[in-house]
């Protein structure tokens, strides 16, 4: 299951970085280097992808081409959206460090580190 | 006076002027975890006053009106003034439908929360994971973003998420200060304790007490993870690290309140040391703790538990 995850975002990344629609047959050859798979195991993995969504497909004769649904950006953009976002309801299962602030309340921030924190020790700065 | 109308009164005064009391308390930041069971035992004592004073309500009219009555005798009529009510009928009728509604309402928050937090948790670590790259050394996931964020979900899948902008701001001690923290709110289950405090509030989204459980759980559980990683490392690194984490790289979302969290968090970290509670204190505390479990309960039960040792004993 792990693995399977794993695999996953390694086709991802193939297809992210080709930008074009391809063959099941093309990902397994470029996959062979690194890890030699099954076609069925590639073929069931990106038809697993696009059940869920990630993948978009289109009939190439007998076969399928296959490609992202959105770019890796735009998920990019949704995650951090879904992350920083400023309802805490939507951020039951999140657990920030701390959140983004406004330049203005980061400022305050900063100053009040500056007067709490202990002066420098004289050796320091050498 | 009824056993009902204590029960109400009691989740009133606990709804409201608790939130107070918890608030000006100053030992609850000094023993976080303490203050989140506190603020958690309160909140749902409340609920449960106010489910168990329609039940009362309704069992005066019913049960203890009729045939238990026979087995229990002359007590009952006692017992009947204690838990007597005008107007029998409606009353029970308005009981019972009190304490449906907390059970109904209770039932539905818990499974609706609990769905959306696991189906959140689950999507955003998928997506985590697949635009990131997992980095085994730091236990974490990196995705390319320019913002500085660090962060956990919690879920079937546990995951760190760590943006380059965070790996480009922080050294490599503050990130590891910064890790630890947040693999204290994975290992605390603090997200399990927010939705609990969370489900409490939309319950009764009118109670001073569950609205500030709600907002307090989540800045006690920061408290309460930052105390994990200062154990074993320098607080200067968690400030520091706090200050640039919260600054924007570019203009987006804030909070109002975080600031003031966070400069509280700062204080506590560098400033001079709170002392931790004394056994005394935090024997107290618990002792609190457990009193706000069993006062709806007791109250509930206490006179029909006096009527069944009267019953029994002949000629009482």
């Amino acid at each position: 299951m792990r693995q399977l995850g794993e695999l996953e975002a390694v086709i991802m990344d193939r297809l992210w970085d080709w930008g074009r629609p391809a063959l099941v047959r093309e990902v397994v050859e470029a996959l062979h280097e690194d890890r030699p798979l099954a076609y069925t195991t590639v073929m069931t993995v990106m038809d697993n992808l696009h059940r869920k969504g990630w993948l978009r497909r289109e009939r190439d004769g007998r076969a399928w081409r296959y490609e992202p649904a959105h770019s890796r950006s735009a998920y990019t953009v949704a995650l951090m959206s879904d992350a920083l976002g400023t309802d805490p309801d939507r951020r039951t299962a999140l657990a920030h460090f701390v959140l983004q602030m406004s330049p203005h309340d980061a400022e305050l921030l900063q100053q009040a580190l500056d007067q709490v924190r202990p002066p420098a020790e004289p050796g320091e700065a050498s | 006076m009824t056993i009902g109308a204590i029960l109400l009164a009691y989740a009133a005064l606990v709804g409201t002027l608790g939130a107070r009391t918890l608030g000006r308390a100053r030992w609850t930041s000094r023993a976080p975890l303490l203050a989140i069971g506190t603020y958690l035992t309160a909140a749902w004592s409340v609920l449960a006053a106010v489910g168990l004073a329609g039940l009362t309500l309704a069992v005066h009219a019913t049960a203890l009106g009729g045939g238990l009555s026979q087995l229990i005798g002359a007590c009952v009529i006692r017992l009947r003034d204690l838990y007597a009510t005008p107007g029998g009928a409606a009353v029970a009728g308005f009981g019972l439908t009190l304490t449906g509604a907390v059970l109904a309402r209770t039932a539905f928050i818990t499974v609706s929360q609990v769905r959306a937090g696991r189906q959140q948790a689950r999507q955003h670590a998928q997506t985590a994971r697949m635009i990131g790259r997992p980095d085994p050394a730091l236990g974490a996931t990196l995705v390319d973003h320019p913002q500085p964020a660090a962060y956990c979900v919690a879920g079937p899948q546990p995951t760190v998420v760590l943006t380059t902008g965070a790996l480009a701001a922080l050294n490599p001690a503050q990130l590891d200060a910064v890790l630890a923290h947040e693999r204290a709110h994975l290992a605390g289950r603090h997200h399990q304790l927010v939705t609990v405090a969370r489900i409490a509030r939309q319950v009764l989204p009118f109670l001073p007490l569950l609205r500030a459980a709600d907002a307090q759980v989540t800045r006690l559980s920061e408290l309460h993870a930052d105390d994990a990683a200062r154990r074993s490392r320098d607080p200067g690194l968690l400030a520091t690290a706090l200050v640039i984490l919260a600054t924007p790289a570019t203009p987006g979302p804030a909070l109002a309140a975080a600031a003031t969290d966070a400069i509280g968090r700062i204080h506590r970290l560098l400033g001079p040391a709170e002392p931790p509670l004394g056994p005394v204190r935090r024997h107290l505390l618990r002792a609190a703790v457990a009193a706000l479990v069993l006062t709806p309960v007791l109250l509930a039960a206490a006179p029909a538990a006096v009527a069944l040792l009267l019953g029994r004993v002949p000629g009482a």
